[in-house]
């Protein structure tokens, strides 16, 4: 009986601290560190279960609950650390493409329906090129490419 | 009776550390870096989109095992640090089950010693994560 009683406290102590390491091991690197919740419970789980009962390998099972404690903090920052991450990086981009829409609305209001105007000038030559933005439809746009035009280009010399 | 429980239990977690560690190794000689096939993904990467100090860390095991050093680092610069620590372990849980399949009684203060110096290992070979992500964290 006494027999049967310390292999029992052996086998959770062995899985406190293995489950423990692991967790911890997993915790502390990025990568995975979410995932280390799962073992650290379990770590923690076998520690407490293991400590309620007579064991004689009590240095092994705080060991395991104390590791396994230390992983379950660690994974639990780790998802603190990602979920604000994603909290920002998705205002951000909500951010800039709102930013964005409303660029494009306010440039379409202020130059719809309206003439432009473009010069450059080098040294003696000048090129302008006058153009509109108002709606225009099919046929204008067959007009304007077979040059009854409402683009004009000026060359000046 | 008591000196011989613990020790079990003590063989018992250098024998699953080890094989834990020989899995890792296995990992890295399985998957090559030149398929890039690997099927842990990062969940920080997947989650913020941005990626973490970690990442790479698999691939640069592959290119260690193999023996190109140069590139590993090129992929994690923390890569070979934590590579030496897994493979400083490793030869660390073989030597403590031979320490205790030969010795009938281990020495009480022997897997208080090892623990300590695994938790000084440890640190000196995460500690660059543990910083930026305490960074992260504050």
């Amino acid at each position: 009986m006494e027999e049967v009683k310390n292999n029992q406290g052996s086998g959770l102590a062995i899985g406190a601290l293995i489950t423990g390491i692991i967790a911890f091991l997993m915790a502390i690197i990025p990568c995975v560190g979410i995932m280390a919740v799962i073992p650290g419970v379990i770590a923690v789980v076998l520690g407490i279960i293991g400590l309620s009962r007579e064991s004689n390998n009590r240095g092994m099972l705080v060991g395991g609950l104390v590791v396994g404690i230390i992983a379950l903090m660690l994974s639990l920052s780790q998802g603190y650390v990602v979920s604000r991450f994603a909290h920002h990086s998705g205002s951000w981009s909500k951010d800039i493409e709102k930013a964005m829409n409303d660029i494009k609305t306010e440039i379409g209001d202020d130059f719809d329906g309206k003439n432009f105007s473009i010069k450059v000038t080098n040294n003696k030559d000048t090129i302008e090129v006058k153009t509109t933005t108002s709606g225009h439809d099919l046929e204008k746009t067959l007009d304007e490419l077979e040059g009854d035009t409402i683009t004009t280009v000026i060359i000046k010399k | 009776m008591k000196k011989f429980a613990f020790k079990g239990a003590y063989f018992t977690v250098n024998i699953i550390l080890a094989g834990v560690i020989l899995l890792i190794m296995g990992y890295s000689v399985y998957y090559s870096p030149d398929k890039n096939d690997y099927p842990v993904v990062c969940f920080h990467e997947k989650i913020t989109g941005q990626p973490c100090p970690s990442c790479g860390l698999s691939h640069a095991f592959s290119l260690i095992v193999r023996g190109r050093f140069d590139e590993a680092i090129m992929w994690n610069q923390y890569s070979v640090r934590v590579f030496i620590f897994f493979l400083v372990q490793f030869i660390i849980r073989l030597v403590m089950v031979a320490y205790i399949y030969r010795k009938v009684v281990v020495a009480p203060f022997v897997p208080y010693l090892d623990a300590t110096i695994s938790i000084i290992m440890v640190i000196a070979a995460f500690y660059p994560f543990l910083l930026l992500e305490w960074r992260m964290l504050f």
